[in-house]
């Protein structure tokens, strides 16, 4: 089955092709990130409004990559929640709309169940069960990964997920926005024993997060360091050390506990932050300490794209469920009422498709 | 909800074609088609439950019609101005079934919908149309009757209802729309404003615009939102904790 699949959760437009037999097709993703660049966080009518721009283009740009046209599409999947609405009803109703003008069946896909199934098209996939991370600027969760479907929520944040903490610090110290990236970047030179940040949560039992009290001790520190309302570059590089070895501690103590809990030693990185090298080595650490592996998808298939929902819609086509001619997005949807299904993976021996994104 | 199917003939001298048109500018969710003489359209009022409808109702009027997606020739949308949300749910539908069946395009005003319908069951020739904008501003436009429809004088606009009654000192005609439900608006006639964009009156449109080769791609027809400032500051607008070189 060859899927089309659409994201506009948020702020990238990822349109991709994905065909259960031969693997990822094609998949691009446009960044909105410069649109909102001048107002320091996703204006989500702007974001909308550049989705409607972009994801036709981007289809065309992704069927010529592969070299397919429409009539060899068997199905259409997009993003229908958790996120943005009006960004969400831009994939939806262009997704679904295709479909039906094609007389295809379509499927809205659960975006964090995306994420979560990212490391499926790698070359290595990780075998069920596994523990997933899930962190971007939008989410931070433990998740137990029985099977595709099958899951249960082992912790959350309470309050800012990781990646907006990250946002949030970086932007206090008047770092280019997306913050994030530009934190982790200064981190590198700087000293990341200088302050004692919090690790929060970690000193309790369970697998919850909190990062907002992170935030304050950011922002108690830089009202410390500044000398007339300027923070030396320096200070900004300390912090951003400090502020990002605090996290990725905290992610890595709960993501240990969760494994010794479950008895997994499979973890699966997932999400925008699961890019950063930083986190990405310490949880290697931390999960073959416990004699385990840790898997994650390539930088690119970390942050939102199509391929992550082209491959989830996949499965959930070919376990026969479709989505009727009414669209419907979801803002807030829990990842644990999705239904179990079997999953499918490439055939090996298939002859590759076109050169991956 | 009503819903109307409508056979209707349309001038002999008409070109004959098939097109399809979808608005979910308003509160109103519609949807009309014709097929040479032939018309059909229907029409919900759908607060907040366009995505949920507007496909379902695209669908249930081709077959009613008995009309096959493959003799389509063109789509078109009501492009706006009104709800954004809405403008996007009908242009995403439209782009979704365009690039399916390789169609044209055409975008439609809203505002233009408003004032034809007003004229059609009216006897006057001039039209302000105005709309409720949302954030306390409409979107207003002034239309000319121009045989069996009618042109824009002058530009669209967003703005407070204070500028539009402005622009209503020098105007001469019917005021229409559910702009006018604005308190602003409270001395002015209300015997329109219940007037909204709705598919069957742009059907007409569409069909002008197709026989004068207006039809095009997807990127000739985008939105018009007309308000393209977000309430929303900029970083250096924004409470800082360093001072700011």
């Amino acid at each position: 089955m060859r899927v089309l699949g659409l994201e506009t959760s948020c702020d990238e437009t990822g349109i991709a092709l994905y065909d259960s037999k031969q693997g990822l097709l094609a998949h691009r993703v446009y960044s909105q990130i410069a649109l909102h660049a001048e107002y320091g966080g996703v204006v989500p009518e702007l974001a909308s409004r550049d989705h409607v721009r972009k994801a036709l283009p981007l289809i065309r740009e992704v069927m010529d990559e592969a070299g397919l046209t429409l009539k060899d599409l068997d199905g259409v999947a997009y993003t229908s929640g958790p996120g943005l609405v009006g960004a969400l009803l831009v994939g939806a109703c262009l997704g679904r709309s295709l479909a039906w003008a094609l007389d295809l069946p379509a499927i809205g896909v659960h975006h964090m169940e995306g994420h979560l199934l990212a490391p499926m098209l790698e070359d290595n996939p990780p075998p069920f069960p596994f523990i997933a991370l899930l962190v971007s600027g939008g989410h931070t969760q433990l998740v137990q990964v029985d099977g595709i479907g099958r899951y249960s929520l082992l912790g959350e944040s309470l309050d800012d997920a990781a990646g907006e903490a990250f946002d949030k610090a970086a932007k206090m110290m008047g770092l280019p926005y997306p913050g994030g990236p530009a934190l982790s970047a200064l981190a590198a030179q700087g000293d990341d024993k200088r302050f004692k940040f919090p690790r929060p949560m970690t000193d309790r039992p369970g697998l919850d997060f909190s990062f907002s009290g992170l935030k304050t001790r950011v922002r108690t520190t830089i009202l410390e360091c500044a000398v007339d309302g300027v923070l030396a570059d320096q200070d900004k590089a300390d912090i951003s050390a400090c502020f990002q070895a605090a996290v990725v501690d905290t992610l890595a103590i709960k993501c240990k506990r969760a494994m010794q809990q479950t008895g997994i030693n499979r973890l699966i990185i997932a999400g925008g932050v699961g890019a950063n090298k930083r986190l990405r080595e310490k949880l290697r650490t931390t999960a073959e300490a416990l004699g385990g592996a840790v898997f994650y998808p390539r930088p690119e298939l970390c942050t939102d794209n199509g391929a992550m929902i082209a491959y989830a819609g996949t499965q959930r086509l070919v376990a026969g469920e479709q989505s009727d001619l009414a669209v419907s997005v979801v803002p807030r949807w829990p990842m644990t009422s999705l239904t179990p299904v079997d999953c499918v993976a490439p055939d090996a021996n298939a002859e590759s498709g076109a050169e991956h994104g | 909800m009503p819903c109307v199917i409508l056979p209707r003939l349309f001038a002999a001298e008409s070109i004959m074609s098939c097109l399809l048109i979808v608005d979910a500018s308003s509160s109103l969710c519609s949807v009309a088609l014709s097929r040479g003489s032939e018309y059909w359209s229907l029409c919900e009022d759908q607060p907040r439950r366009h995505a949920q409808r507007l496909l379902p109702m695209v669908d249930e009027l081709l077959i009613r019609a008995g009309v096959k997606k493959a003799e389509l020739e063109g789509i078109a949308y009501g492009r706006g101005p009104g709800s954004f949300t809405g403008i996007r749910i009908a242009a995403s539908v439209l782009q979704g079934i365009a690039f399916a069946l390789e169609l044209p395009v055409c975008g439609i005003s809203s505002l233009q919908s408003v004032a034809l319908k007003t004229l059609r069951s009216s006897q006057a020739d001039h039209v302000m149309a105005v709309m409720d904008a949302h954030m306390g501003e409409v979107f207003w436009g002034h239309f000319q009757r121009e045989g069996e429809l009618c042109r824009l004088i002058g530009a669209e606009h967003v703005g407070s209802p204070e500028q539009c009654l402005q622009a209503l000192k020098a105007f001469d005609g019917i005021v229409a729309g559910d702009g006018l439900t604005l308190p602003a608006f409270a001395s002015c006639a209300q015997d329109w404003a219940d007037v909204q964009p709705q598919a069957d009156i742009m059907l007409a449109l569409a069909e002008d615009a197709w026989q004068r080769g207006e039809f095009g791609s997807v990127e000739q027809h985008p939105p018009v939102y007309l308000r393209d400032s977000v309430a929303w500051k900029k970083l250096d607008e924004q409470p800082s904790l360093l001072r700011r070189d």
